[in-house]
C-alpha cells in the first residue's frame, strides 16, 4: 500500500524539482549580471569618466531606508544627473547588515557602495573603504570638505582620514512623549528625573504602562546611560571611554546608580529586559499605550513616512520630543548624543569606483540627499541645506524644536571600542536585572577599559 | 562481503562534498583559532594558544557550559518522557487519535524562526498573550518574566524546545512500541503485574534502541541549536541564555573577533566528539546485558 | 470494567485535548495577528509588494531543496552501498570521519563556507546554498541508508552476481529500489531541513530575486525604523509556513514515516 503511493509521491516531487530547477535557472540567470560586475576583475574602469558610454550597474547595501520610496528617488536622481549609472539597492535588516558586510568583504566581494556607522564600525571597516579623498576631489571638487558641516567631518574620520562621505546627522539624548496620553492623566512632560519617576508612578497606578525602554537592545541602554552620565559629568564620560579616566570615578558610579534606579524604582516598565525597542516597545507606543519612550531624533521621520503613525495623528494623538530629563538637579538637560546617520563608503574592491562615487555624491549632497532631508530621514550634514517639505503645524513645531537643540551637543553617540562596548552593555543589563551593584559594575567595566587596545 | 577497488569510486562523490564543505571549513576554523583576526582584514596575527586561555578565563564560557548541560538534560529527558507517555496513551483505541497525532507532530515541520517570533510575542511580560491570560484568571503570581528574568529565561527556551519536538519523540516511541509483541503484555498481565510494573519492567527496557536514537539525535540537536535562542533572547538577558552557537555568532559578527569564535567552535567540536563516544559506550554497555 | 474503560478514555481525551490546545495556541495566535488591521491588505501585500516577488522565492526554495534532494539521494546511495556491501581498506576510518560531520553547527563554519562560495563564483546566487545543504544532509542520510542497506541480506548480492549483474547494476536495479522506505526518510528530511534553513540563506543571499522563502518575512518587515507592519509580517509567516503544513497534513503518513526512520506501522 505504501509502495504505490510512495512511487507517485516521489515522481511528483522529482518532477517539481526538475521543473523548478529549469525555471529557477532561467529566472536567476538574468540577475547574475549585476553581481558579476563586482566580482569579475574588470580593468577598464580606471580610466572611466563621469559619463561612461555603456550603462554601468552598481550595488548599494544599507539598512533602514524605506525601500519603496528609495527606488524612485534613486532612479529619478540618477536618471537626470547620471543617466548611465543604474543602482541596485540592497536593503538588509540592521541586525544582519554588518554580518553580511563582513562575510562579503572577507571574500573580496561586497556592494560597490555601502553604509557604515561612525564609531567602532568605521574603525573596523576602514581598510575596505576606498580612500575617499581622491574620488571626492574628482567628483565634487578640491574643496569638497568645505561643503560639509564641521561636526559631520569630525565624525567621518578614522585616524584623521575621512573614510567616506557623511550622510545625515541624527542621534539621541531625547525622549518622545505621547502628549495626548499625558493630558489624559494630567501629567506634564517631565523635566527632571523625579518628574519622570512621578509620571511612571501615576501611569502604573492607573493600570497603564510607564516610561518604557527596550532593554533587550544594548544600543538603547547605551543611549540612556550616556545621557545620564552626560548630565552628571560629560567630560568624565568621554574621557573614561577613551581610557583617560577610570570608570570607578564617583561621578560615573553615580551614573550607573541612577541607571539601575530606573529599574529598581519602577520608573521603567517591568520585563524591560525581555523587550527590544524595535519592534516590541515601539509597537506598543504606536498603539498609544506608552506615554514616554527614549527613542531619538530619527522619529521625526514618522510624520512623513509611517502610515500607522500618521493615522494616530489624524485620530487626534499628538506626539512631541523633549530633552532628556535633568538628572543632577542643576536645571539643565544633558547635551545631545549626535552621530552620523551613516557614512557612505566606496568599496575598495569595486570595479566601478567612479560611478559608485557619483552615486555616493547624490546620496550625500545631491538629489537623493535633499529628498531624504525633506522626508526628515536625517538632519543636515551639508552646509546651507535644510528640509524643504510641506509640514503641518505639529510636525513643523517639533522640527523647529529639534533644530534648536542641535547646537547643544554633548558628544558622539557611538562607542568606538567593541570590547569595551560589550562590557558596558553587559553591565548595564546586569544592573537592570539587579545582578550587580554600581560599584562592582564600574570595576568590571574598568577592567575591560584598561585592557582595551586604543 | 566482496572486496572491491571500485568501492572508492562509489564513495568518491560523497567524500568530495565532505572535503569541500566540511573538512576544509573545519581545518580553516582550527587554523583561525590560533590567530587574532577581525574576520575580514588581510592582517592576522598569530597568537598561539592565547585565544584558548582567554576562553577559559571568560565567565560567559562557563555559563555556556552550564546552559548546555541544563538545556541538554532537561529538553532531551522531558521530551522523551512526555513522548513516551503520549505514545503509550495512544496505544489503546482512542477516538480522534489521528487528529491528535497530526496536531502534536506538526510543530516539528514548522520553521524554527517563525516559532521564535510567535513565542516572543506570546511570552512578552506586559502584554503577551500568556501573561494576559494568567492575570485574567487571577493567577498573577504565575505571570513571570519569561524572557526578561535571568533565572527564568533558560527554562523558557527549554519549554519552547519541548513544544516543538515532543511530537517527534512521541512518534518514535509509537514506532518502538509497535515492535514489542502483544504476547509480552499478555504474559505479564497473566502473571498479575500491575500496569505500572509492566511499564517499568517490560516497556522501558525493550525500547532501549529508541531511547538511544532519541538521545543521540537530541544531543546533536542541542549542540546545533541556534534559531530559537537567537530570535527569542539572543543570549540574554545578561548572557543568561548564551549557547555555543549564539556566542560564536556574536563573537564573529558583533565583536569582530573571528579568532575567539573559531576557538569556541573547536571546543564545541571536541565536546561533540566526547558526547558521541560516551553515548556509544553507554549504549554498547547497556546492550551487553 | 466497562466504566473503568470509559473514564480512562475520557481522562486520556482531556489530556490530549489540552495538549492540542497548547500546540495549536501559538499557531492560532499567528493567524489572529495576521488578521489585524486590514486582513486582505496584509495577505495580498505579500504578493503585490514591489520589493518582493514571492513566487520567485518559492521557486528558489523548491529549486534548492529539489536539487539538494537529488544530489543527496545519489551520492548517499552510492556511498551507502559501498559501506554496507563492499569491503575496502580504510572503510571504518572513513565512515567515522564522515559521521563526525553531523556534529558541526553551521554557525561555526560560516566564513570559510562563504569563501568557498566566492571561489566558485556563486556569490549571491541561490545555487550557492546547494553545496552546503547537500553536505549537511548527506551525512545524516548516509547513516540512515547504510543501516537500511545492512538489513538487505548479502545473499542478494551473490544471487545477482550469479545472474550476471555487475556490481553497479546490482545497486541500481536491486538494492536501490529495495531501499525505498529509507529513501522516503532521506527525501522528506532533506526537504524539510533545506526548506526551513535560515542562517546560511541569510548570509549568502543578497538579492531579493535569489532569496529562499524563509527569508521573506524577515526581509520585508524587520527593518530598523519601518515597523508597524506586524500584521503583514504574521501574514507573511502564515504564507511561508502553509505549504509545508498543508503538505504535511495530506502526506502525514510519509512525513512521519520519513522522520521516524520508517518504523511506524499503521
Amino acid at each position: 500500500m505504501l509502495r504505490k503511493g510512495f512511487k507517485v509521491c516521489i515522481c511528483v516531487m522529482l518532477a517539481i524539482a526538475i521543473m523548478a530547477s529549469i525555471v529557477g535557472c532561467g529566472a536567476s540567470a538574468g540577475s547574475t549580471t549585476t553581481t558579476s560586475a563586482v566580482s569579475s576583475s574588470d580593468t577598464t574602469t580606471a580610466t572611466a569618466t563621469a559619463a561612461p558610454a555603456a550603462p554601468v550597474d552598481i550595488t548599494w547595501q544599507t539598512w533602514g531606508y524605506e525601500h519603496a520610496s528609495m527606488d524612485p528617488a534613486i532612479a529619478d536622481a540618477m536618471a537626470s544627473d547620471f543617466p548611465n549609472v543604474n543602482v541596485k539597492f540592497n536593503l538588509v535588516p540592521y541586525a544582519d547588515h554588518y554580518t553580511k558586510l563582513k562575510v562579503d568583504l572577507a571574500s573580496g566581494a561586497g556592494s560597490d557602495v555601502f553604509d557604515i556607522q561612525d564609531g567602532a564600525p568605521a574603525t573596523q571597516f576602514a581598510e575596505f573603504c576606498e580612500p575617499i579623498g581622491p574620488l571626492a576631489e574628482k567628483a565634487i571638487g578640491a574643496d569638497w570638505q568645505t561643503k560639509f558641516t564641521d561636526y559631520a567631518l569630525k565624525q567621518d574620520a578614522v585616524n584623521g582620514a575621512p573614510v567616506g562621505l557623511p550622510c545625515g546627522i541624527g542621534g539621541n539624548g531625547v525622549l518622545w512623549v505621547n502628549k495626548t496620553l499625558l493630558d489624559k492623566y494630567n501629567v506634564q512632560p517631565p523635566k527632571t528625573l523625579d518628574d519622570l519617576k512621578a509620571l511612571s508612578a501615576t501611569f502604573r497606578k492607573n493600570g497603564q504602562l510607564p516610561f518604557s525602554i527596550g532593554a533587550k537592545d544594548s544600543w538603547i541602554n547605551e543611549d540612556v546611560f550616556q545621557s545620564i552620565a552626560n548630565d552628571i559629568n560629560s567630560s568624565k564620560l568621554y574621557d573614561a571611554l577613551d581610557g583617560k579616566v577610570k570608570w570607578t570615578d564617583p561621578d560615573l558610579i553615580k551614573a550607573l546608580d541612577v541607571w539601575q534606579k530606573l529599574f529598581t524604582d519602577k520608573t521603567a516598565q517591568d520585563g524591560a529586559l525581555g523587550m527590544n525597542m524595535y519592534n516590541d516597545t515601539y509597537d506598543i507606543f504606536l498603539k498609544n499605550m506608552i506615554p514616554v519612550i527614549p527613542v531619538g531624533l530619527w522619529m521625526i521621520n514618522n510624520y512623513t513616512g509611517n502610515d500607522t503613525f500618521k493615522k494616530n495623528v489624524a485620530d487626534g494623538n499628538s506626539y512631541m520630543p523633549i530633552r532628556f530629563p535633568d538628572v543632577n538637579g542643576d536645571g539643565k538637560a544633558p547635551g545631545l548624543l549626535l552621530g552620523l546617520n551613516a557614512i557612505v563608503v566606496v568599496n575598495k574592491n569595486s570595479t566601478h569606483k567612479d560611478e559608485a562615487m557619483l552615486f555616493a555624491k547624490s546620496l550625500t549632497m545631491g538629489k537623493i540627499y535633499q529628498k531624504m532631508l525633506d522626508i526628515l530621514w536625517y538632519l543636515p550634514t551639508v552646509k546651507d541645506t535644510k528640509p524643504q517639505g510641506q509640514y503641518d503645524t505639529e510636525l513643523q513645531s517639533n522640527l523647529d524644536l529639534i533644530t534648536s537643540w542641535l547646537g547643544d551637543v554633548a558628544g558622539s553617540r557611538q562607542i568606538k571600542y567593541p570590547e569595551l562596548q560589550k562590557a558596558i552593555d553587559d553591565q548595564l543589563q546586569a544592573l537592570a536585572a539587579g545582578q550587580s551593584t554600581p560599584q562592582k559594575a564600574a570595576e568590571t567595566i574598568e577592567t575591560a577599559s584598561a585592557a582595551q587596545k586604543r | 562481503m566482496t572486496k572491491s577497488k571500485a568501492a572508492y569510486l562509489y564513495i568518491a562523490p560523497m567524500c568530495l562534498f565532505f572535503l569541500i564543505f566540511t573538512a576544509y571549513p573545519v581545518v580553516f576554523t582550527i587554523q583561525t583559532s590560533f590567530y587574532k583576526w577581525n574576520g575580514m582584514s588581510a592582517n592576522k596575527s598569530f597568537i598561539g594558544l592565547q585565544n584558548y586561555t582567554n576562553v577559559f578565563h571568560d565567565g560567559i564560557f562557563y555559563i555556556i557550559l552550564k546552559n548546555f548541560v541544563i538545556f541538554g538534560l532537561l529538553t532531551i529527558f522531558i521530551q522523551m518522557v512526555f513522548g513516551l507517555i503520549l505514545a503509550v496513551m495512544l496505544k489503546s483505541k482512542l477516538p480522534f487519535s489521528g487528529f491528535y497525532k497530526t496536531v502534536i507532530f506538526m510543530p516539528v515541520v514548522l520553521t524554527p524562526t517563525i516559532i521564535g517570533y510567535i513565542f516572543s510575542r506570546v511570552l512578552e511580560y506586559n502584554l503577551g498573550t500568556l501573561n494576559v491570560f494568567l492575570r485574567a484568571v487571577h493567577l498573577d503570581f504565575l505571570a513571570l518574566g519569561w524572557l526578561s528574568d535571568t533565572k527564568v529565561a533558560i527554562f523558557t527556551l527549554i519549554a519552547v524546545n519541548i513544544w516543538q519536538w515532543t511530537g517527534y519523540s512521541m512518534m518514535m516511541y509509537m514506532a518502538g512500541l509497535s515492535t514489542i509483541p502483544e504476547e509480552m503484555f499478555e504474559a505479564a498481565k497473566i502473571d498479575g503485574a500491575s500496569n505500572f510494573r509492566i511499564f517499568i519492567h517490560v516497556l522501558w527496557p525493550m525500547l532501549k534502541s529508541t531511547h538511544f536514537t532519541l538521545s543521540i539525535l537530541g544531543v546533536i540537536g542541542v549542540l546545533k541549536t541556534f534559531d530559537i535562542p537567537y530570535i527569542l533572547t539572543n543570549g540574554g538577558p545578561v548572557n543568561s541564555t548564551q549557547f555555543f552557537s549564539t556566542y560564536i555568532y556574536q563573537k564573529a559578527f558583533s565583536l569582530y573577533d573571528a579568532g575567539s569564535a573559531s576557538t569556541l567552535a573547536v571546543i564545541l567540536l571536541i565536546l561533540a566528539i566526547i558526547c558521541t563516544i560516551v553515548q556509544n559506550h553507554l549504549y554498547s554497555r547497556a546492550n551487553e546485558v | 470494567m466497562q466504566n473503568f474503560k470509559r473514564s480512562e478514555t475520557i481522562i486520556k481525551s482531556i489530556i490530549f485535548i489540552f495538549v492540542c490546545i497548547l500546540i495549536l495556541g501559538p499557531i492560532y495566535f499567528m493567524l489572529s495577528r495576521s488578521f489585524e488591521n486590514n486582513v486582505l491588505v496584509n495577505y495580498t501585500s505579500i504578493f503585490t509588494d514591489k520589493d518582493i516577488n514571492i513566487a520567485v522565492n518559492f521557486f528558489n526554495s523548491f529549486f534548492v531543496s529539489g536539487v539538494s534532494i537529488i544530489l543527496v539521494v545519489t551520492i548517499t546511495s552510492l556511498a551507502a552501498f559501498a559501506f554496507s556491501k563492499l569491503s575496502f581498506k580504510g572503510k571504518d576510518v572513513i565512515y567515522v570521519t564522515l559521521m563526525m560531520g553531523m556534529m558541526i553547527p553551521t554557525s561555526t563554519i560560516l566564513l570559510p563556507l562563504f569563501r568557498i562560495t566566492k571561489m566558485m563564483g556563486l556569490v549571491n546566487h541561490t545555487a550557492s546554498l546547494i553545496g552546503p545543504y547537500t553536505t549537511l544532509m548527506a551525512v545524516f542520510c548516509l547513516l540512515i541508508l547504510k543501516n537500511y542497506y545492512d538489513t538487505i541480506p548479502n545473499q542478494i548480492m551473490e544471487a545477482a552476481k550469479i545472474d550476471g549483474c555487475s556490481q553497479f547494476r546490482t545497486l541500481t536495479s536491486i538494492v536501490f529500489p529495495l531501499s525505498y522506505p529509507a529513501l522516503i526518510v532521506v527525501i522528506v528530511w532533506t526537504f524539510l531541513q533545506c526548506w526551513n534553513e535560515l542562517l546560511l540563506a541569510m548570509i549568502f543571499l543578497n538579492d531579493k530575486s535569489q532569496m529562499t522563502i524563509t527569508l521573506v518575512p524577515i526581509q520585508m518587515f524587520y527593518s530598523f525604523v519601518r515597523v508597524q507592519q506586524l500584521g503583514k509580517m504574521f501574514a507573511a509567516f502564515t504564507v511561508t509556513v502553509s505549504p509545508v503544513v498543508i503538505l504535511y497534513v495530506f502526506m502525514q503518513k510519509y512525513f512521519v514515516y520519513g522522520i521516524t526512520g520508517g518504523a511506524v506501522k499503521e
